[in-house]
C-alpha cells in the first residue's frame, strides 16, 4: 500500500536538488533573492522532515530507475538522522549568507551545497545498498565543490586528495557490492541478515565486505584513508566544514554500520579488524589535533579522532552480537548524534572567527573569545561535550561505549587486548581534553591584540539565535540522560540489529559511569600540564602563550606514500606496460605505413595535368571534363552498369 | 503500401545515401563551400527526414525479411529490423541530426563544407545498413562502404597529417575487412546459411571436431577483423591517429557511432553466425576477453599519458568500446545487457565529449584543429555550458551514478562475476580503467572550473555566447548521458528481452 506520505521520501531527495538549481538561476540576476531562495529551500526541507516524523514504516520503491531501481525507507534511526541533517543544513545555509557575504562564486556554492543535501538524504533514506551507493557517489562528487570553493592553493590541493580518494575507494565499494549481490542475491539492507546465512563462500564474503568497507571508511576518515580530512575540512568554508565534518562523515558510518550489523554481526575477525582501525584512528586523530596550530585543523583532526570513537562503538556492537549489544548500539547512536551537533557549533564558532578576522592560525586569533558571551557559551557547550564532561551531550555516548568495552572484557577470550583497547580509548579521551584546553587557552585565556579586541559586533541577530539554540540542544541532551538521551539511543535498535526487547538501564551518575570520564579528563589535565603546555606551547615577548608547530612536515602519509604512489609510480609502470604493448602490436604495421607515408603526396597545384591525357590547363572546366581520365572511367563504368542491368533484368 | 515501405528498412538506408549524392551535386565555390545560402537548410531537412524515417521504421516494423536483390544462388542483399537494429537506429536518429546541427556552425570556418555534408549524410544511411543487414554478405558490403564513405570525413582538412591518418585508417580497415571476408567464405561453406539466425547458423551436431577447430580459428579471425573498426587490439592503432585529425563533428560520430558499427558486426558474428553456444568456454572466448581487457587497460593508460586532448579522447574510445566487446564475449544475459547499455551510454557521452572539445577549439584556438589538455585553465568560466556538458559526459564515461555508464558497468560486472577467475580479472580491469578515466577527464574539468585565486575574471559582457546550433546538441547529448542512466531500468528490460531470444 502506497501512502501519500511515502512520496515525501522522494521529495526530500529531489527538492533540494531542484531548489539548488532554482537558487542558481535566481543568483544570476539577484544575489539577495538567491540567498533567500536557498534559505527557503532548506527550511522547507526541514519542515518536510518534521511533517513525516509521525509516520511509521514509510517506504517507496522506484522500479527501474537507475538500473536496478531505487528503494527508500524510513525507520527510527533514519528519522533521527534526517532530522539532524535537515536542521544542520538549514542552520548552515542561514549562516552562509553572512559568512560568504564577501566571497566569489556564491551561486555555485549554494547550488552544490543544496545538491549535496539531496544526495545525503538519499544515502540515509536508502533501503538497499545499491540506492545507498548511487547517492553516496553523487554526494562525494558534488561535495567536491564544497571543498574547493575558496579556490586557493590549499583548497585546490585538498580537493584533489578528496576526490581522488573518494573515487578510488568508491570503485572498490562498487566492486564489493557487485560481488555481494552475486553471493547473497540481494542488496536490501533488511534482508541481508537472512540471505547472508546461505552464503557458503566465506572468503569471498570477506573480500566483498572489505571492498564495500573501503568506500565508506574513506568518507568516515578511518585510517589509512583519513588523509583527505584534515586538509579538506580546513580548506572548505566554515559552514561547509560543519556539514562535511558533522554529516558527510556520518554517511560513511551509515554504510559501515550496515556491513557490521547486517553481514558481519557476531563475527570476531571483523570486529577486531574494526576495533584496531578504530583505535589507530582515534588516537592518531587526537594526537594530530594536539599538535595542530590552526583552529579549523584542530577541529578537523578532532573529527577524525571522534570518528574513531564512533567506529569503536560499531566494532563493539558487532562483537557483542545481536543479543548483547544494547549498550554499544545506544552509545554509537548517541555518539554520532552528539558529534554531529557538537561539530556544528564548533565549526560555526570557527566560522565566526574567520568571518571577523580572516585568520585561523591560533597564534593570530589569540583572545578572540573574550567578552563574546554567545560565542563563549557555544564554544563551552561544544568543547566540554567533546571532552565528555558530564551534563553535556558527549558524556553519555562516551560512557555507553566505554561500558560496552568493559562488558566485552568480561566475556572475551583475550581480555588483554580489550584491556588495551579500553586504555587507548581513555587516553585518546585524555588527548581530547588536551586540545580542548589548548583551544581554551588560546581563545579565552590569552590577551587579545588590539585588532582582535576591536571586533565587537561579530555576528548578526538571526545567527546569534541559531547558534544559541544549537548550543542549548547540546546542553538539553546532556542534562536529561534518561528522558532524552536514552530515547535517542533506543532509536537505533532495529537498524543496528539489536534484538533485545527491554534495555539495560544505566545509572549515568553512578561512580562506575563517572569513573571513565574522570580518568579521561584527569589524565588529560596531567598530560596538558606536563607535555602540551611546556613542550608545544611557549611564551612570546609579551608573556602571552603561543603555539609551536612541531609536527614534522614530512611525517605525512599523503606525501610519503599516497601521492608518490598514485601520481608517479603506478602510472609509470602502467604507461610503460601500455606503451610496450602498443608498440609490439601495432609497431610492424606502423613501420610499413611510415615508409609509405614518406612518399610524396601529389598536390593539385603542382601538377594540374594529373589525370588528363594532355596539357589542358588553359581551358574551362566544361571543355576540360570530357578529356579527363576520370570521365573516361565514368563512361566505362556506366556502360558496365547498363550491361549488368540488362543481364540481371 | 506506404506503411509497408516505411516499415521496411529500405528508406532509412537508401534515402540518406541518395540525398547525400544529391547534395554533392549542389554548386560550391572554389573553397568547396556551398554557394547558395539555402543549402544548409536542405542538408538539415534531409537529415531530419532521415531521422524521422528511422523512427518510423523502428515503430512500424514487423521484423520481416526484406530482400533488396539477389546476387547469386542463396546470397542476397537483405535487411531485417530486429531489436539490435532498433537500438542502433534510434541512437543514429538521435545523435546524427544533433551533430549535423553542430557541424553547420563548426564548419563555418573549415571548408570544404559541401563535400563534408554530402558524405556525412550518406554515412548515416550506410550505418543504417550495417544495423539492419540480415545476412553476412549485406553486413560485409555495408561495412566496406562505411570505410569508404567516412574517408572524406577523416581527411577533410587535407593537411598532410590528415591524409596520413586517412591512409592508416584505410589500410587497417581493409585488413580487417579482408579477415572478415575470409570468415564469410568459411561460414558460407560450413553453415546452414549465412542469414543471421538467433543462436548461430552452425549445425553443431553434424560438425566434426576438426571442423569445429577450423571454425573456431575462423571465428577468431573474423572477430579480429571486425574488431579493427571497433579499435580492438591488435588492429587498434588507426583510431588514435585518425579520429583526432578529422574535424570535430566527424570525430564525434566516428568515436560515438562508427566504432559501434564494428561492434554491431562483431555482435552479429558472435550471436547470430557462430552462436553463443558454440563459443562458450572455448579458447576464442578467452582469447577475445583477454584481448579486450588488454585493450581496455592500454587504451585508458595511453589516454592518461596523452596530453593532446582529442587524441586523449580517441584513446579513451579505444578503451571504452572494448568494454562492449568484453561484455559481449561474456556470453551471459547480464553481460549482453551491459554491452548494449554501454553502446548507448558511450555513444552519447563520447559524442558530447568530442563536441565540447570542439567548442573549445572553435572559440579559443581558432585555426587549430587541436589543443592540449593543460591549456584549459579557467576555460569553464568562459564557456560554462560547454564545460558543464563536458563534465556530465565525463561522469558517464567514468561510470559514476546516476549516469548511463554506471548502470552499464554494473551489468557488465554482474555478468563477468559468473565467469570465474577471468571474470574477476575482468572486473578488476574495468575498475582500474574507470579510475584512469577519472584520472584523464576530471583534472580537465577541475582546471576548467577552478583555476585558482589568481584567475582574472572577464566581465559578463565580454564572455563568448555559445551559438544555439552548438548549445542545443551539447545540452541534449549530455542530458542523454544522464537520462540513459536514470531510465536504464526500462532499457535493460528491453535488452533482456533481446538477450532471451539469442542466449
Amino acid at each position: 500500500m502506497l501512502h501519500k506520505a511515502d512520496f515525501v521520501l522522494l521529495f526530500l531527495v529531489i527538492w533540494p536538488m531542484a531548489g539548488g538549481l532554482m537558487s542558481y538561476m535566481a543568483g544570476k540576476t539577484n544575489k539577495t533573492f538567491r540567498d533567500y531562495i536557498a534559505w527557503t529551500v532548506s527550511l522547507i526541507e526541514l519542515a518536510a522532515v518534521l511533517a513525516i516524523l509521525r509516520y511509521d514504516n514509510l517506504s517507496l520503491s522506484l522500479n527501474g530507475i537507475c538500473g536496478l531501481g531505487l528503494n527508500f525507507t524510513l525507520d527510527n534511526f533514519r528519522k533521527i538522522y534526517i532530522l539532524i541533517i535537515a536542521y544542520m543544513w538549514a542552520e548552515t545555509t542561514v549562516f552562509s549568507r553572512e559568512y560568504l557575504a564577501h566571497h566569489h562564486n556564491r551561486n555555485r556554492y549554494y547550488l552544490f551545497v543544496l545538491m549535496t543535501l539531496g544526495a545525503i538524504m538519499g544515502v540515509f533514506l536508502s533501503a538497499d545498498l545499491y540506492t545507498c551507493f548511487v547517492f553516496f557517489e553523487m554526494m562525494s562528487l558534488v561535495s567536491y565543490v564544497m571543498v574547493v570553493q575558496e579556490e586557493n592553493q590549499a583548497a585546490i590541493f585538498a580537493a584533489q586528495t578528496y576526490i581522488a580518494i573518494a573515487i578510488i575507494t568508491g570503485l572498490m565499494t562498487l566492486t564489493g557490492l557487485m560481488i555481494l549481490n552475486n553471493l547473497a542475491g540481494t542488496l536490501e539492507i533488511d534482508k541481508l541478515i537472512v540471505s547472508i546465512k546461505n552464503v557458503n563462500n566465506t572468503r569471498l564474503l570477506y573480500v566483498a565486505g572489505l571492498l564495500i568497507f573501503m568506500g565508506f571508511a574513506a568518507k568516515a576518515a578511518i585510517f589509512p584513508f583519513h588523509v583527505w580530512l584534515p586538509t579538506a575540512h580546513t580548506a572548505a568554508p566554515a559552514p561547509a566544514s560543519a556539514l562535511l565534518s558533522g554529516l558527510l562523515t556520518k554517511a560513511g558510518m551509515f554504510g559501515i554500520i550496515v556491513i557490521s550489523s547486517k553481514i558481519f554481526i557476531n563475527n570476531l575477525h571483523w570486529g577486531i579488524f574494526l576495533l584496531i582501525l578504530a583505535l589507530i584512528t582515534m588516537f592518531l586523530g587526537a594526537l594530530l589535533a594536539v599538535f595542530a596550530v590552526n583552529i579549523k585543523r584542530v577541529l578537523a583532526c578532532s573529527s577524525m579522532s571522534q570518528l574513531g570513537f564512533i567506529l569503536t562503538g560499531i566494532a563493539m556492537l558487532c562483537l557483542l552480537g545481536e543479543n548483547h549489544n544494547d549498550l554499544a548500539v545506544r552509545g554509537t547512536v548517541l555518539y554520532m548524534v552528539g558529534h554531529s551537533l557538537i561539530k556544528l557549533v564548533l565549526f560555526l564558532d570557527a566560522g565566526i572567527i574567520h568571518m571577523n578576522t580572516h585568520k585561523l592560525e591560533l597564534n593570530e586569533i589569540r583572545g578572540f573569545g573574550r567578552g563574546k558571551k554567545i560565542f563563549a557559551f557555544a564554544f563551552m557547550c561544544g568543547a566540554l561535550g567533546l571532552m565528555g564532561m558530564p551534563l553535556l551531550n558527549g558524556y553519555i555516548g562516551k560512557t555507553l561505549i566505554h561500558e560496552a568495552i568493559v562488558e566485552y572484557i568480561a566475556i572475551a577470550d583475550e581480555p588483554l587486548f580489550f584491556k588495551f583497547a579500553e586504555w587507548t580509548f581513555l587516553i585518546s579521551g585524555a588527548f581530547t581534553t588536551c586540545y580542548v584546553l589548548k583551544l581554551y587557552v588560546m581563545l579565552f585565556a590569552a590577551k587579545p591584540s588590539a585588532e582582535i579586541a576591536a571586533c565587537k559586533k561579530y555576528i548578526n541577530f538571526i545567527n546569534k539565535i541559531f547558534l544559541l539554540a544549537s548550543s542549548l540542544i547540546l546542553l538539553a541532551i546532556g542534562c536529561s540522560p534518561y528522558k532524552l538521551a536514552d530515547k535517542i539511543g533506543f532509536l537505533g535498535s532495529s537498524f543496528m540489529n539489536n534484538t533485545l526487547t527491554h534495555h539495560h538501564a544505566v545509572n549515568y551518575f553512578s561512580f562506575e559511569s563517572l569513573e571513565g570520564a574522570g580518568i579521561s579528563i584527569g589524565l588529560g589535565l596531567v598530560i596538558f600540564f606536563i607535555f602540551v603546555r611546556p613542550m608545544l606551547m611557549a611564551e612570546d615577548e609579551t608573556g602571552e602563550p603561543v603555539c609551536l608547530d612541531l609536527w614534522p612536515k614530512r611525517l605525512n602519509l599523503e606525501f610519503l606514500i599516497f601521492r608518490p604512489l598514485i601520481n608517479k609510480i603506478l602510472p609509470f609502470i602502467g604507461a610503460l606496460f601500455a606503451r610496450v604493448t602498443d608498440l609490439i602490436l601495432s609497431g610492424p604495421i606502423d613501420l610499413i605505413l611510415s615508409r609509405a607515408g614518406r612518399q610524396r603526396f601529389i598536390k593539385l597545384q603542382e601538377d594540374k595535368d594529373f589525370g588528363f591525357y594532355h596539357d589542358q590547363s588553359e581551358q574551362s572546366f566544361k571543355t576540360l571534363l570530357p578529356s579527363s581520365l576520370a570521365y573516361s572511367l565514368m563512361t566505362f563504368a556506366l556502360g558496365l552498369l547498363f550491361v549488368f542491368a540488362y543481364l540481371v533484368l | 503500401m506506404i506503411a509497408k515501405l516505411l516499415s521496411s528498412s529500405l528508406l532509412p538506408v537508401l534515402f540518406p545515401i541518395i540525398s547525400g549524392v544529391a547534395i554533392l551535386l549542389r554548386p560550391v565555390n572554389e573553397n568547396g563551400d556551398f554557394i547558395h545560402d539555402d543549402s544548409h537548410f536542405y542538408v538539415g531537412a534531409m537529415t531530419f527526414i532521415s531521422a524521422l524515417l528511422n523512427f518510423a521504421a523502428v515503430y512500424l516494423t514487423k521484423s520481416e525479411l526484406f530482400i533488396l536483390c539477389r546476387i547469386t544462388g542463396d546470397l542476397n542483399i537483405a535487411f531485417k529490423i530486429d531489436g539490435i537494429s532498433k537500438l542502433f537506429m534510434i541512437l543514429l536518429a538521435v545523435i546524427w541530426p544533433l551533430v549535423t546541427l553542430y557541424a553547420f556552425e563548426y564548419l563555418h570556418r573549415r571548408p570544404p563544407t559541401g563535400r563534408f555534408f554530402a558524405f556525412f549524410l550518406a554515412t548515416f544511411g550506410i550505418l543504417n545498413g550495417v544495423a539492419c543487414a540480415a545476412n553476412f554478405l549485406t553486413l560485409y558490403l555495408f561495412y566496406e562502404l562505411m570505410t569508404f564513405m567516412t574517408l572524406p570525413l577523416v581527411m577533410h582538412s587535407q593537411q598532410r597529417e590528415a591524409i596520413r591518418g586517412t591512409v592508416k585508417y584505410l589500410l587497417y580497415s581493409l585488413i580487417g575487412a579482408a579477415l572478415a571476408l575470409g570468415g564469410f567464405c568459411f561460414f558460407h561453406v560450413y553453415g546452414v546459411s549465412t542469414e543471421f539466425t538467433a543462436g548461430g547458423v552452425l549445425n553443431l551436431k553434424e560438425l566434426t571436431q576438426h571442423d569445429k577447430d577450423i571454425l573456431l580459428a575462423v571465428t577468431f579471425l573474423t572477430l579480429l577483423g571486425f574488431g579493427a573498426k571497433a579499435g580492438l587490439m591488435p588492429l587498434h592503432s588507426w583510431l588514435p591517429t585518425a579520429h583526432p585529425v578529422a574535424p570535430t563533428p566527424a570525430s564525434a560520430v566516428l568515436s560515438g557511432l562508427i566504432t559501434k558499427g564494428g561492434v554491431i558486426a562483431m555482435l552479429r558474428v558472435i550471436y547470430f553466425i557462430a552462436g553463443a553456444e558454440f563459443l562458450r568456454g572455448t579458447w576464442v572466448q578467452k582469447a577475445l576477453i583477454a584481448l579486450s581487457l588488454l585493450t581496455i587497460f592500454t587504451g585508458s593508460m595511453m589516454a592518461y599519458a596523452e596530453k593532446h586532448l582529442k587524441k586523449r579522447i580517441a584513446w579513451s574510445s579505444v578503451s571504452q568500446v572494448s568494454y562492449v566487446i568484453f561484455a559481449l564475449m561474456l556470453l551471459t544475459p547480464d553481460g549482453f545487457v551491459g554491452a548494449l547499455l554501454q553502446i548507448a551510454a558511450h555513444a552519447m557521452a563520447k559524442s558530447c565529449l568530442f563536441l565540447s572539445a570542439g567548442v573549445v577549439i572553435y572559440f579559443t584556438f581558432q585555426g587549430a584543429n587541436y589543443h592540449y589538455a593543460d591549456q584549459l585553465q579557467g576555460i569553464g568560466k568562459e564557456l560554462p555550458i560547454t564545460m558543464s556538458c563536458f563534465a556530465v559526459a565525463s561522469i558517464s564515461l567514468i561510470g559514476l551514478p546516476p549516469s548511463g555508464g554506471f548502470v552499464a558497468k554494473w551489468f557488465m560486472g554482474e555478468g563477468a562475476l559468473g565467469l570465474g577467475t577471468l571474470g574477476y580479472v575482468g572486473v578488476a580491469v574495468l575498475m582500474i580503467s574507470a579510475l584512469l578515466t577519472a584520472g584523464y577527464l576530471l583534472p580537465i574539468v577541475a582546471d576548467a572550473f577552478f583555476p585558482g585565486e589568481d584567475y582574472e575574471y572577464n566581465d559578463e559582457a565580454s564572455l563568448t555566447r555559445l551559438p544555439v546550433k552548438m548549445k542545443l546538441p551539447l545540452l541534449l547529448l549530455s542530458a542523454g548521458a544522464i537520462l540513459s542512466g536514470i531510465f536504464a531500468g526500462w532499457l535493460a528490460k528491453f535488452f533482456e528481452s533481446i538477450a532471451a531470444g539469442i542466449l
